[in-house]
């Protein structure tokens, strides 16, 4: 027998394993029982940990593992195993997780902001379309009540005088909410109008919605949606990534909506403060879970937190005059009733 | 020198040497890289985590070994994305517009389409990651693999399944083997083919078990329920998950009892040996472990699924070593990405 490092080898051709003594000869490996002559370059890490296995590129199946402790001087001029995978071997687990966490807030970041200038690259008569689709039947239950429709039109036109129109409807539903969809549509709930006790409260949600419209928030969002889900689709502990993910951009946007539609609310000299008397009152009333908890979606869609409420308290509201006119309240209170 | 190139394979041929501490790190790791990578580690995880269980399996004298690489997997991954998440997406979006402009009957016939892709693409992916798996498994220096591209098995994948819900799902167990032969006969390791020659004896009654014992617990206590007042009415819905989640275990326990010890690869024959409490005690533990750390056991159950299949299989016959030559089966690039994308396992 031999002298040399034992090690068992298979050639890759048959199952059949070689209980081989191998030395290294002017930079290559011999495999004394072959005669091979292998060069260490060519020769590739194909273990796991502490499992000394060496393979070669061009020659699938061909192995040689060392038996026993590697020699410290081999261990120089071989190929070095793999332990958690190239990167993290070279820069060292730490590293490698703070970098991905500092790139993940970078790409959270990138994300958010790629999908804004995406969505406001998209053609708005697309948007117009997508809207078209995602309105549907909601337009056919909404209140067509003529005297009430020409209300709501002046408080549109109060709030919004200028730039592309903004369709603005009311959906026949108890649900105390209003929503903004693609296609600059706002759909006021009628529980929304039976709750507001003046037309500045109706007034400071319909601003909040514009200013989401302004921001084309309803198709970021629609991006956001489906980019997310197809990045996350099936990572495990996607859902959770993808709910505090959609939460911290949905939060900004509801912020930067509340500051457009409270310019809006100041240039139409209506008082802001109707927002937060409205969101007070359904406050003190809101039921706890179950159906009618679901009627109040206001309330968990926008919640007010006190930052919200103080901006819109504090803001001056000199020359400010009721939203709508008497007679106008009125007849928009009374739109949906047949 | 050579060692001994022909003998009879041991009962215990297979063994798991692997360690949960040992695991731990590559665990971890793992977990926290692909949350911050917001997913895309993922590939590289799954790789890393198989060559760690494959190094640490051990088939009569020498441990297998994974070759497969996270790039590929994650190539794999977006290329599934591409021809199935996609399509699938935008026809779900037409089918509610649909839905909503009141054409019901359109809507409801692409949903059905949906359905029938997605039923289609989940019978290709499995057959593809099975296949992708031997093309990546080695043993003494030879792999696995398939000639066969599996549309032939999606085909039969959605029809077999069909025709299983039909008699009150009792063509089931039908299905299901005559898939799992489907699916391992068009596989091979090195020089010989697996035959798989499953049939339905002994597993009629566990499924009747499955299907029926539920039902009736559910009956019966809706019934009592009615007599007595409604208020325990959550007992018998207790019972009855309690039902099913028994009774699909005392199936599936013999349906892989019965699938992989009808299994052969030339003169080696398979035994899977656990019972129907050592699996119970599986799920269970699963269970607990993902229950007891809010989620972060999770990590763990590939690790505890391998380690349960590798602890319990056996091997049985003759291993020629001289004749088990290298495969001519042609290596998948495509990694598994539709089973990746529809998170499905090989098995």
């Amino acid at each position: 027998m031999s002298d040399g490092v034992a090690a068992w080898h298979y050639d890759g051709r048959s199952a059949v394993r070689r209980h081989v003594h191998l030395s290294i000869e002017d930079g290559a490996l011999h495999i004394a029982e072959t005669g091979d002559m292998v060069p260490l370059d060519r020769l590739r890490a194909a273990g796991e940990g502490k499992i000394e296995r060496f393979g070669l590129a061009d020659q699938p199946g061909w192995r040689i593992e060392l038996i026993g402790d590697v020699d410290p001087a081999w261990r120089a001029l071989l190929p070095r195993q793999e332990k958690h995978g190239r990167l993290m071997d070279r820069f060292g687990v730490w590293p490698v997780l703070i970098l991905c966490g500092a790139l993940a807030v970078v790409a959270i970041m990138l994300f958010g902001m790629g999908t804004r200038v995406a969505a406001r690259a998209v053609p708005l008569s697309w948007e117009m379309s997508l809207g078209e689709m995602a309105s549907g039947r909601l337009d056919e239950s909404s209140c067509a009540g003529p005297a009430g429709r020409d209300a709501l039109a002046r408080l549109v036109a109060r709030l919004h005088p200028d730039g592309p129109p903004i369709r603005v409807s009311v959906a026949d539903l108890p649900i105390v909410n209003a929503v903004t969809l693609p296609g600059r549509q706002v759909i006021l709930f009628r529980g929304l109008i039976d709750q507001a006790r003046s037309p500045d409260e109706v007034a400071g949600v319909l601003a909040h919605e514009f200013g989401h419209v302004e921001h084309r928030d309803a198709m970021v969002a629609l991006l956001r949606g489906y980019g997310l889900s197809l990045l996350l689709g099936g990572v495990d502990g996607g859902a959770i990534t993808q709910t505090l993910i959609s939460n911290r951009y949905s939060r900004s946007d509801e912020s930067a909506a509340d500051a457009a539609g409270l310019e809006m609310l100041q240039h139409a000299h209506i008082s802001p403060r109707g927002i937060a008397t409205l969101f007070d009152r359904l406050g003190r009333m809101e039921p706890t879970g179950g159906a009618t908890a679901r009627l109040f979606a206001l309330l968990s869609t926008h919640p007010l937190s006190a930052d919200r409420r103080r901006m819109f308290l504090e803001a001056p509201a000199a020359a400010a005059s009721p939203a709508l006119s008497p007679a106008d309240w009125e007849a928009l209170k009374a739109s949906c009733r047949k | 020198m050579t060692d001994a190139t022909e003998g009879a394979v041991a009962e215990d041929a297979f063994a798991f040497t692997g360690t949960w501490r040992e695991y731990l790190p590559i665990a971890a790791s793992n977990f926290f890289l692909t949350i911050l990578t917001l997913g895309i580690f993922r590939s590289w995880a799954k790789a890393r985590e198989r060559r760690y269980l494959w190094s640490h399996t051990i088939f009569i004298d020498d441990r297998l070994e994974w070759t497969g690489t996270g790039k590929e997997m994650f190539i794999g991954l977006l290329f599934a994305m591409l021809v199935a998440a996609l399509p699938l997406f935008l026809l779900n979006l037409l089918a509610q517009s649909l839905a909503l402009h009141g054409q019901p009957l359109l809507a409801g016939l692409i949903t059905f389409g949906i359905y029938l892709f997605a039923m289609l693409l989940f019978g290709f992916a499995r057959f593809r990651a099975l296949r992708y798996r031997l093309s990546r498994t080695w043993w003494h220096g030879i792999r696995g693999g398939s000639d066969v591209k599996g549309g032939h098995y999606a085909w039969s994948s959605l029809w077999k399944t069909a025709v299983g819900f039909f008699a009150a799902s009792f063509l089931m167990p039908w299905a299901l083997t005559s898939l799992w032969n489907e699916r391992w006969n068009a596989m091979s390791f090195g020089p010989h083919r697996f035959d798989a020659a499953a049939n339905t004896d002994g597993l009629m009654a566990r499924w009747a078990l499955f299907v029926i014992a539920p039902a009736v617990i559910a009956f019966a206590g809706i019934a009592m329920a009615i007599s007595s007042g409604p208020a325990l009415l959550f007992i018998p819905f207790l019972l009855a998950y309690a039902g099913y989640f028994v009774g699909g275990l005392v199936f599936y326990a013999a349906y892989f009892r019965k699938v992989i010890g009808t299994l052969q690869l030339g003169e080696i024959g398979f035994v899977f040996e656990a019972s129907d409490w050592d699996l119970a005690k599986l799920i269970l533990g699963d269970i607990a472990l993902v229950i007891c750390t809010i989620g972060l056991g999770s990590m763990f159950l590939s690790y505890r699924h391998w380690s349960f299949l590798i602890r319990h299989l056996g091997a049985t016959g003759l291993v020629d070593l001289e004749n088990f030559t290298q495969s001519t089966a042609r290596v998948p690039r495509e990694a598994e990405g539709f089973a990746d994308a529809l998170d499905i396992g090989a098995f």
